[in-house]
């Protein structure tokens, strides 16, 4: 359908006998889609020397012949290819699979006959001044704009639609001025408000709503590509939400459209550049940053670089500038040469193209004064507290000196009896051997360790080992990967019998297998051990064939373990080898282990504690002072503290850990922005032959597409000069593109409906003399972005019914390119979800701060990232209720409420959503469990209210949809109300088990079958497409 | 339960066609836009992500034996650009395959003793061996394969092919996605929704994931204590509201919306009977090997993807995961292609009994291939392998593809193509040929551009035409 649709709006206009040609109108569309692709602006793909895209070149004499000679058609060589039907005169080829119909032939004629006369494009000409248009009906216009659309609806001999209704308006302008329904306060205020100033108070108080920010930021972020990851490979979380907050904050306080683009493109380079100005050129920063090792860093730099260049023209100039960078543009005026000319604008970042950092520089940290504030008194202590723990290490150096003496006698040993011992010194156990690579042996706790890599494990056959147990097992481990397996004796196929240790991402998993997943006991600890440094891991086991006989120690410390699967019912004995550094063929190791012990019992925790403390001294104090590492330094004073430390000394340590625990937090806790910056000297910026990275051509400087307007004078060469450039007078894009983005945001679709594209290949402005005038206005008011919108939803036009009318040919202007009636379509797909909040009473308002974690199905981060190792993790509290602009986006993964309703992945800039309609999006508001659990608080809240079963049931339908029921639709509700009363009379667990989706809390003791049933009803008026949709 | 008799008449007497307006919406884009009859009426993409050898399973160098070991001559090398893993490296020791080649079937195509089973049906598939891509790292080159360009926007194959298309089926979208994990030790590349992502399409086009843990589609069951019954009861009175409001606002957005949530009804049952196994036999089980019953695995995706196929779905894409075989080569990859060796084959033979394969398309392989010198210190018994887009392996079946033959040759170190080179726009324009496409005409128009799946580039690859 949507194909359909397109094709219709791309025909030419039919004019009609004995009228005008327009270049612009008729003619050119006919060219630009036909023939510049050949004979347009790029000389790289011109065909034969010739252009068809101005009139020096169509009328030119090439090879004997000019393509148009005005005025001649019969010796325009144009007439004659198009109306050839010799396979190799023909034009357009046959192979370009383009024809023309024989209604663009006549408008060529035509256009020929009458001179060719050229036109430059609508766009590229700046906006004049225009009366505003006769009209018939003096009484309809309130506004300017209504002259506009009046004039030329009268031109067709239409009438606009009546005045909608005052509770349909008062759902429009809520929705499309802050993004929620109005309240019932609101709504109460403006329905008894019977003065004739009552719908401008309205609009004059929404339009100082916080919200209003909020909701106008959402289309900004598109286009900005605004996420909180990386987007390319391993999709690393960032932080940009600070910048998020500035758009917020901006549109609420009505910074002049001027000012918001200079700062956001230029911010840093304002004199005397403040904090927000600087957060604000994090606008250029949303773009992707890749990590993905071996990637070629220039290939990704250049690609930064091309995506500034893409999005800042897309977004304020409406032009699709990515087209040149590999050629000239075929349509528009913009060259491979300027394209390079603006890329330099935007070349001198001091940022590497392999990102090292998920949060890539340059960045700006941004701490609130109370963070300023705490950081400072937090570093005055904690050099306090080194200075004072500093004097206690100096004065203990002598004892701890004299006590290493003698500390191999007191220190505690190792169990006695292992029935395995691996040191990795050098010389492995009886009987051990090495399978693969031989491990690279370095300093470990005691003598040397083994660094596996993966590529290599030990084995041995270990007869006198009974895994059915009891049994014990120690070992030293430095994992330098998320996921690998230290130490297995287990089968690789069939019944994987056995017993193995895994460790992922730190948290260890022991399985001990009779067989795989149907007799086995699962547990994985519920702490990670933590990572970069060395830790003692023991596990004993029981031999009782359940889980709780199985014990987990991570450096002494007995840790605590979840039960995955406990139903063990026979032998996991085997005839595998005893492995280290494998599981099987598939799992190895990355990392280093050492000192590896089994035995058979168990122990108690003092002994578990003095294995693992006597290892690592002894290891330490058997190594030379200057061999030590600094890390080994500090465990050997921590552990003479421990046992010889006097309480002061103590004191100091700890006074010492607080301080340097609070910093860390605090640094932690402070946020940061990606941010623009100058290099102090620029880079060369030189034309990429075919846009490649690795292949420059001349040298450009920074420089604007000359045909579009003039760069202003004394304008600096740089990005300021750049938005200077842009907020120009004589820009003729600036100002439309914005006006255009502000209509569409109230009427779904722009007076240019092509908003992706301003040039040759767009569509032409509906109402031309409108969207001029419109610009215009915006300009000469100081870009006032409110004022703008104050005036479009006040107008006549906008307050128009939306209902559509039926003509025997169907619905009429199916698409309201005429504006014949006021504005309807679906709400967004954060708009549907901050709805069904705001009226079950959810919605938490605060405004800005790091991005959210609500509601989400399982397993989504896992299915995709790299080795699966990043889970989402949903918000308690407040996170589940925040407006849906604040939820967190992956690139990978976006959230699904977003993909469902049309939302951008965000990788790339856009202004332009669809508005689809799918089975899919039916799911997800009948299922989801955000919008069951605002079915059940909407429904809770009706039923609290006062008022009997009547007035509830018509409570809940204006509470959703702020009119007023009609009798039949009531009907309808409560027929449904009363067979769900049946149903959940006699299924009291169904109740109950509807009402526990959400972790939302409801009062205490609801009668649990009514609340059920009205859950279903609010559940139908939640889905209602009127609900779904604005009118 | 009351049902509204309004609510049936009204579908049959509103006049609006809702059956096709939900067909549109689940991809389906009215007519489909076929230029020329096709050969093919679906695709099953078997994608196995991160790279798999070529050098290990099909294209056999026997020659490179008396090279083991020895530095790879700076003229095959050339000037190609490597990866940043591997461009420090101060040595590029030839690695000849550890795995034994022999010839099979009629056409005796040379495959690995890595893939038994895929060995027994060569004479179905045509084995590709000249397949290449500017690409050199995982992002990009997945990207590039499924949409035509290395930087994320466009639209995917199966996107493409919804809007191309549409939908054969009723009541499942036309683009379906199904992921699994391999048994390779080493961590597994990432994937990005854009991989089924619709690009400037509109969204309806995009894939929709089959998940095998939770609801196998986003949303599909119900919430605890609304069951078929009730659902129906809410779905009824939704209906007859929504019909209310059509009759006074004449919007055919109305009517489609109704349309959805009757489909969103159907899919609640005709989801889960794709999903259900309980009528395959036994045999069939066997057929696809152990890991067949094992909701997520390859080989169970497999045997979705013979479901989907009878069902209707357009586009079938499996990803596996985990070929990304720097390190550990032998040992990671024996256990990547024991994931998906039995299930591949099974799935081929499976289609072909039923007399499927015909106009099913079916293909195999990854985003490039792998050196032909070792990544890393060349070890007696292990080595690794860094990416390679100068030349790779697929295979395909079915579909109008010419069986029993291996199309394309490279030179004796496997590094360079020698002969009939195919770009990855190629395979997409022979590709989309297969299923009556012309890919120059396949177009959507975004940003005053009429944008193709193959860009301005691709040629269709006649010679392995059947």
């Amino acid at each position: 359908m949507f194909r359909i649709a397109i094709a219709l709006l791309s025909l030419p206009t039919i004019t009609a006998l004995g009228e005008v040609v327009s270049f612009n109108k008729d003619v050119r569309p006919i060219l630009s889609d036909n023939c510049f692709s050949c004979h347009g602006a790029d000389p790289g793909s011109r065909k034969a020397g010739l252009r068809l895209d101005t009139y020096e070149g169509a009328t030119a004499e090439n090879e004997g012949a000019r393509a148009i000679v005005p005025g001649e058609l019969a010796k325009s060589e144009l007439w004659t290819r198009i109306t050839s039907e010799d396979g190799d005169e023909m034009m357009p080829p046959a192979k370009s699979h383009k024809t023309l119909s024989p209604e663009q032939k006549e408008i060529l004629k035509r256009w020929v006959e009458s001179g060719a006369i050229y036109e430059p494009h609508w766009s590229f000409v700046p906006p004049v001044a225009i009366p505003l248009p006769e009209i018939g009906r003096a009484d309809w216009p309130r506004n300017g704009i209504d002259h506009f659309v009046l004039a030329r609806l009268e031109a067709e001999s239409l009438e606009p639609s009546s005045e909608a209704s005052r509770e349909a308006l008062l759902r429009r302008v809520t929705l499309d001025l802050t993004g929620l329904p109005p309240t019932p306060e609101d709504a109460r205020a403006f329905l008894e408000d019977g003065s004739e100033t009552a719908y401008e108070t309205l609009v004059d108080r929404l339009l100082q709503s916080p919200h209003f920010g909020e909701h106008l930021a959402v289309g900004w972020l598109d286009a900005a590509r605004y996420a909180d990851t990386n987007g390319y490979f391993g999709d690393k979380p960032r932080q940009m939400w600070l910048w998020r907050d500035w758009v917020i904050d901006a549109l609420n306080a009505n910074m002049p459209f001027d000012r918001f683009t200079i700062e956001q493109l230029a911010g840093d380079l304002l004199p005397g550049a403040t904090v927000a100005q600087r957060i604000a050129t994090g606008f250029n920063r949303n773009h992707m940053a890749n990590n993905e090792s071996g990637s070629i860093a220039e290939e990704f730099r250049v690609e930064y670089v091309v995506d500034r260049v893409d999005t800042t023209m897309a977004t304020w100039t409406g032009l699709t500038a990515a087209c040149s960078q590999c050629h000239d543009h075929k349509f528009d005026p913009i060259s491979q040469r300027e394209f390079f000319g603006l890329f330099a604008f935007f070349n001198n970042v001091p940022e590497q193209g392999l990102i090292t950092a998920d949060n890539p520089p340059p960045i700006l940290s941004v701490p609130s004064a109370d963070q300023e504030t705490a950081l400072a008194g937090c570093l005055a202590e904690k050099k306090t507290a080194e200075a004072a723990f500093a004097k206690i290490r100096e004065d203990l150096a002598p004892r701890l000196a004299e006590w290493q003496k003698e500390a191999l006698k007191t220190l505690p040993l190792p169990p006695s009896k292992a029935i395995f011992h691996e040191a990795f010194d050098g010389k492995s156990a009886d009987k051990t051997t090495l399978i693969g690579n031989a491990p690279v042996y370095e300093k470990g706790v005691q003598g040397e360790a083994a660094a596996f890599d993966a590529t290599q494990h030990f084995e041995n056959p270990l007869p006198e080992f009974d895994p059915d147990g009891p049994w014990t097992v120690g070992l030293w481990v430095k994992p330098d990967g998320s996921l690998g397996c230290p130490l297995s004796k287990i089968e690789a196929e069939g019944d994987r019998r056995g017993l193995e240790i895994i460790l992922q991402k730190g948290r260890v998993q022991l399985n001990l297998v009779n067989r795989w997943s149907e007799s086995a006991i699962e547990v994985a600890t519920v702490e990670a051990m933590g990572s970069g440094d060395w830790h003692h891991l023991v596990v004993s086991y029981d031999g009782s064939s359940r889980a709780k006989g199985l014990r987990v120690w991570f450096d002494g410390a007995p840790t605590s373990l979840e039960v995955r699967r406990d139903n063990l019912t026979g032998t996991i004995r085997n005839l595998e080898p005893l492995r280290l550094g494998r599981r099987d063929s598939g799992l190895g190791y990355y990392g280093l282990i050492d000192e590896v012990r089994l035995f058979r019992g168990a122990l108690n925790e003092e002994g578990v504690r003095d294995w693992g403390r006597g290892e690592r001294i002894r290891g330490i104090v058997g190594t030379p002072p200057e061999k030590r590492s600094a890390r080994e330094h500090e465990i050997l004073l921590d552990d003479y503290l421990d046992h010889y430390g006097e309480a002061s000394a103590l004191e100091a340590r700890e006074r010492l850990s607080v301080a340097t625990a609070g910093e860390k937090a605090l640094r932690e806790a402070i946020p940061t922005v990606l941010v623009m910056e100058e290099m102090k000297t620029p880079r060369a910026t030189f034309v990429l032959e075919r846009g490649v990275y690795d292949q420059p051509r001349e040298e450009v400087k920074p420089h604007v597409p000359a045909a579009i307007a003039p760069w202003p004078e004394d304008a600096p060469a740089n990005r300021l000069g750049l938005a200077q450039w842009l907020v120009s007078p004589h820009h003729p894009l600036t100002a439309r593109v914005a006006v255009n983005r502000l209509w569409a945001h109230c009427f779904g679709e722009g007076l240019v409906r092509t908003p992706e594209d301003f040039g040759l290949q767009g569509e032409a402005p509906t109402h031309p003399a409108l969207l001029d005038y419109l610009a215009l206005r915006f300009r000469e008011s100081g870009w006032d972005v409110k004022g703008l919108l104050k005036e479009i939803v006040m107008s006549s036009t906008y307050r128009q019914d939306s209902a559509f009318t039926m003509t025997d040919a169907g619905v009429h202007d199916p698409a309201n390119r005429l504006l014949g009636r006021g504005p309807s379509g679906r709400l967004t797909a954060e708009m549907l979800r901050d709805q069904s909040l705001a009226v079950a009473g959810l919605l938490v308002p605060t405004i800005g701060g790091p991005s959210v974690k609500p509601y989400q199905p399982p397993g989504l981060w896992e299915a995709v990232s790299y080795n699966a190792e990043d889970s989402y993790t949903a918000d308690t509290g407040d996170g589940l209720w925040r407006r849906s602009l604040y939820t967190f986006i992956k690139r990978q993964a976006p959230p699904p409420s977003m993909l469902n309703f049309d939302g951008p992945t965000r990788e790339k800039c856009t202004v332009r959503r669809g508005r689809t309609s799918t089975p899919l999006q039916a799911l997800q508001l009948l299922n989801d469990e955000t919008h069951v659990e605002a079915a059940r608080m909407l429904a809770e809240t009706i039923l609290r209210s006062p008022g009997d079963e009547k007035i509830h049931l018509a409570k809940l339908w204006s509470r959703v949809l702020v009119r007023a029921a009609t009798t039949e639709e009531l009907a309808r509700l409560h027929g449904l109300l009363q067979r769900q009363r049946e149903r959940f009379a006699t299924a009291p667990a169904e109740a109950i088990a509807l009402l526990s989706v959400g972790a939302a809390k409801g009062v205490a003791n609801p009668d649990q079958a009514e609340l059920a049933s009205w859950t279903i009803v609010a559940q139908v008026v939640l889905n209602l497409d009127e609900t779904l949709t604005k009118r | 339960m009351n049902d509204f008799p309004d609510r049936r008449q009204f579908l049959q007497s509103s006049g609006l066609g809702l059956g096709s307006m939900a067909l549109a919406a689940l991809g389906h884009g009215g007519d489909a836009m076929t230029n020329f009859a096709p050969k093919a009426k679906r695709v099953i993409y078997l994608f196995m992500h991160g790279g798999p050898s070529q050098l290990d399973l099909f294209d056999h160098k026997p020659g490179l034996a008396k090279h083991h070991g020895q530095e790879l001559p700076a003229s095959v090398r050339g000037e190609q650009r490597l990866t940043g893993m591997t461009s420090g490296q101060a040595s590029f020791p030839v690695a000849a395959s550890r795995f034994a080649f022999a010839r099979h079937g009629r056409s005796g195509a040379w495959v690995s003793e890595l893939l038994p089973h895929t060995a027994g049906v060569v004479d179905d598939l045509c084995i590709v061996r000249s397949m290449h891509t500017e690409a050199i790292n995982h992002d990009p080159a997945v990207t590039y394969l499924q949409t035509g360009h290395q930087q994320p926007g466009r639209p995917s194959f199966g996107a493409w092919l919804s809007y191309g298309l549409g939908c054969e089926s009723r009541d499942l979208p036309a683009f379906v996605v199904m992921v699994s994990r391999g048994s390779a030790a080493r961590p597994a590349d990432p994937l990005y929704a854009r991989l089924w992502g619709s690009g400037f399409l509109p969204s309806n086009h995009q894939g929709v994931s089959l998940r095998s843990g939770g609801d196998p589609v986003l949303y599909l069951s119900s919430p605890p204590g609304i069951n078929r019954s009730t659902r129906r009861d809410q779905l009824d009175v939704i209906a007859a509201l929504n019909g209310g409001q059509l009759a006074q606002r004449h919007d055919p957005e109305i009517a489609t919306r109704i349309a959805q949530y009757e489909m969103a009804f159907r899919m609640q049952s005709s989801v889960p009977d794709l999903t259900d196994f309980g009528g395959e036999s036994e045999s069939t089980f066997e057929a696809y090997g152990p890991r067949s019953r094992e909701p997520g695995s390859f080989a169970a995706n497999c045997l979705l993807a013979r479901r989907m196929a009878e069902r209707g779905v357009r586009f079938i894409q499996l990803y596996h995961r985990g070929w990304d075989q720097h390190y550990n080569l032998p040992s990671d990859l024996r256990l990547q292609c024991g994931d998906v060796d039995q299930p591949a084959a099974a799935l081929i033979r499976d289609l072909k009994q039923r007399g499927l394969l015909e106009e099913t398309l079916v293909i195999w392989g990854g985003e490039f291939g792998r050196t032909t010198y070792s990544q890393g210190k060349l070890e007696p018994t292990n080595h690794g392998r860094d990416h390679h887009g100068r030349c790779f392996t697929m295979w395909m079946a079915g579909g109008g593809i010419r069986p029993g033959i291996q199309y394309g040759e490279t030179d004796d170190f496997c590094y360079n193509i020698t002969r009939d080179p195919v770009h990855v726009h190629d395979l997409n324009a022979t590709l989309l040929n297969q299923l009556g496409l012309d890919h120059e005409r396949l177009t959507y128009r975004f940003q005053g551009r009429d944008h193709r799946l193959t860009d301005v580039h691709g040629k269709v690859v006649r010679g392995i035409l059947a």
